[in-house]
C-alpha cells in the first residue's frame, strides 16, 4: 500500500470517526463501542497527520524504494497512536469519585464522556448548572432550596431527579477535604441607610470580625453595616509580613456555591492559574487590592465589567496596608450562601484559601 | 493541476494553498489535544465549551468550518482525479464553498439557534 493511499484512507477514516463521535456517541452507547470509536479517531488522526506532513516536507511521489521504509514508519506511528489512546482511557477510568460530590457514573448521561460529543440539551447553557464556584455538583445540592432548581431545570432534573444515596462514611483523610471549614460569622449592624459616602458610615459602632493569616502576620479586620436591600462591607488589611503583593478578593454567590465554600479558589476557577476569569460565572467578586496601589477590579459573570458587581467598591492605603468599603446589593446575592473572603499574601495559587463568612442578618 | 491548472495557475495554487492552510490549523488543533490526552487524559474540548460563552462557540465552528473544507476540496480532488475530471476544479472548488458553508451554518444554528 503506498504511502499516499494512506493518507487518503486514513484521512477518510479520521472523518467517519470524527462525524461519528461527534454525532452518534453519547452517554447510552456501549464503553466498548464508544472505546473503539476514540481510538479510532486518534489512531486515524496521527496517521493522517504524520503522513501528510511527510508528503508535503518530502515533496512525497509514490515509488518502490521509499515503501517498506514509509510503511516501517506507519506502523510505529500507528502504535503509538493506538498507545495514547488506551492510556487516555485508562487515565479517565481511573479518575475516583470526588468524596461529597455526587458520583460520576450519574453525570455521564449529560456531560462528554468521548470525544467530540455534543451536549444534549442545546437549550441549555453549563450556567444553568455549574456556576464559577461549582464545578461539579455536590451532594449538599439536593438540600433546599438549591433542590428547588434542580427540579425545575431540565439539564438538572435529567441527572438529579432522584435523590443521592447515603454516602459512605468517610475515612480521616477524605473527611478533612469534604468537610467545609467551620465558617466564621460575620454579623452586620442594622443601620437606616449606607451614606453616599462609605467613609462616614458609622464603622466604629459595627463588630468587629477578624479573619487569620499567616502566622505573624495581622488579621483581617471587617466590620458590616446592613440595611433591607443592602449589606455594606469594610475590610482592613495589613500587608505586614506579606511575601508578595497581598490581595484580597470579596465574593458575593448568587446560586449556592458548595465547592467554594469547602475548597476556596483554588478549586473551581483558579486551579490552573492564579488569575484567570471564568467565562461562564454567576457570582460576583467584587475586589483586588494591591499594597503598592489602587488596583480595583469589579469582575462580573461575563468578564471584567462591572453592570452586575456590587454596587460600590471605595478602596484607601492606610498605613502599610489597605481599606476597603464595600456595597452589596443583597437582591443580588443568595444571603444563605454568605460571603466568601479569599485572601493571597503571595504565595501559590493553590494555596488561595476562601474564608466563607455566614451572613446573620438580625 | 490538470488542464485546468495549466489554465489558470494562480486559482490552482490558491485553491491548494487554502486546502494546505485549512489542514494546518486542524493539525495544530490536534496537536493540542494529543498533548492533553497525554498529559492528564482530558476529553477533547468540544461541544459542552461552546456554550459556556460565545467566543468558545466561534471557535467551535471554526474548526468545523476548517475540516470541512479540508477534507470536502480533498474527496472533490480525489474524485476527479478517479473520474479523470481534471478540467472541472473549478466546480470542485465551488462545491467545497458550499458544503462547507452549509455544514457550518447547520452547525451555528444547532449551537445558537436560529436569528
Amino acid at each position: 500500500m503506498s504511502l499516499l493511499r494512506i493518507q487518503r484512507w486514513s484521512g477518510i477514516l479520521l472523518l467517519g470517526a470524527l462525524i461519528g463521535a461527534t454525532h452518534f456517541l453519547d452517554g447510552k452507547s456501549s464503553h466498548l463501542r464508544a472505546e473503539l470509536v476514540f481510538v479510532l479517531l486518534l489512531t486515524a488522526g496521527v496517521v493522517h497527520a504524520v503522513t501528510s506532513l511527510y508528503v508535503v516536507g518530502t515533496d512525497y511521489a509514490a515509488g518502490k524504494s521509499a515503501r517498506r521504509t514509509v510503511a516501517g514508519g506507519l506502523i510505529a506511528i500507528a502504535a503509538i497512536g493506538l498507545g495514547v489512546g488506551a492510556r487516555a482511557i485508562a487515565l479517565e477510568t481511573r479518575q475516583a469519585d470526588t468524596p461529597g460530590h455526587v458520583a460520576r457514573a450519574r453525570c455521564a448521561s449529560c456531560h462528554i464522556t468521548h470525544p467530540f460529543r455534543l451536549d444534549a440539551h442545546p437549550s441549555q447553557t453549563c450556567a444553568d448548572c455549574h456556576d464559577v464556584t461549582k464545578k461539579r455538583p455536590h451532594a449538599s445540592s439536593f438540600d433546599a432550596p438549591f433542590a428547588q432548581v434542580m427540579t425545575t431545570n431540565v439539564a438538572c432534573a435529567t441527572c438529579h431527579r432522584e435523590p443521592p444515596a447515603p454516602l459512605p462514611s468517610p475515612s480521616a483523610s477524605e473527611r478533612t477535604v469534604a468537610e467545609p471549614p467551620e465558617r466564621p460569622a460575620l454579623r452586620p449592624m442594622h443601620v437606616s441607610s449606607v451614606p453616599a459616602d462609605l467613609s462616614s458610615a458609622p464603622w466604629g459602632e459595627a463588630r468587629v470580625t477578624k479573619i487569620d493569616r499567616a502566622a505573624g502576620a495581622p488579621p483581617v479586620e471587617l466590620r458590616a453595616l446592613s440595611t433591607e436591600k443592602a449589606l455594606a462591607l469594610r475590610i482592613t488589611f495589613s500587608s505586614q509580613d506579606a511575601h508578595g503583593e497581598p490581595w484580597i478578593a470579596v465574593l458575593g454567590a448568587s446560586k449556592a456555591s458548595p465547592s467554594f465554600d469547602k475548597m476556596g479558589c483554588a478549586t473551581s476557577c483558579h486551579k490552573d492559574e492564579k488569575h484567570r476569569t471564568a467565562a461562564s460565572t454567576d457570582a460576583f467578586v467584587a475586589i483586588v487590592a494591591a499594597k503598592t496601589g489602587a488596583r480595583v477590579l469589579d469582575v462580573d459573570p461575563r468578564g471584567m465589567h462591572a453592570s452586575r458587581s456590587p454596587a460600590r467598591v471605595d478602596w484607601r492605603a492606610r498605613g502599610d496596608g489597605f481599606e476597603a468599603d464595600f456595597v452589596f446589593d443583597l437582591a443580588l446575592i443568595d444571603v444563605a450562601r454568605g460571603i466568601s473572603i479569599a485572601l493571597d499574601d503571595g504565595g501559590p495559587a493553590h494555596d488561595l484559601r476562601a474564608r466563607p463568612l455566614a451572613i446573620i442578618l438580625e | 493541476m490538470g488542464r485546468d491548472g495549466a489554465r489558470s495557475p494562480t486559482f490552482g495554487r490558491a485553491v491548494f494553498a487554502a486546502r494546505r492552510i485549512a489542514a494546518l490549523g486542524t493539525a495544530v488543533y490536534f496537536g493540542f489535544y494529543v498533548a492533553g490526552l497525554a498529559r492528564d487524559g482530558r476529553r477533547m474540548p468540544i461541544g459542552d465549551v461552546a456554550r459556556a460563552h460565545p467566543a468558545f462557540g466561534m471557535l467551535e465552528l471554526s474548526l468545523i468550518a476548517l475540516v470541512t473544507f479540508h477534507a470536502a476540496s480533498s474527496l472533490g480532488v480525489w474524485i476527479l482525479e478517479r473520474t479523470r475530471g481534471a478540467r472541472h476544479h473549478r466546480w470542485a472548488f465551488a462545491g467545497t464553498v458550499a458544503v462547507t458553508l452549509v455544514v457550518t451554518s447547520v452547525h451555528a444554528l444547532w449551537l445558537y439557534g436560529p436569528p
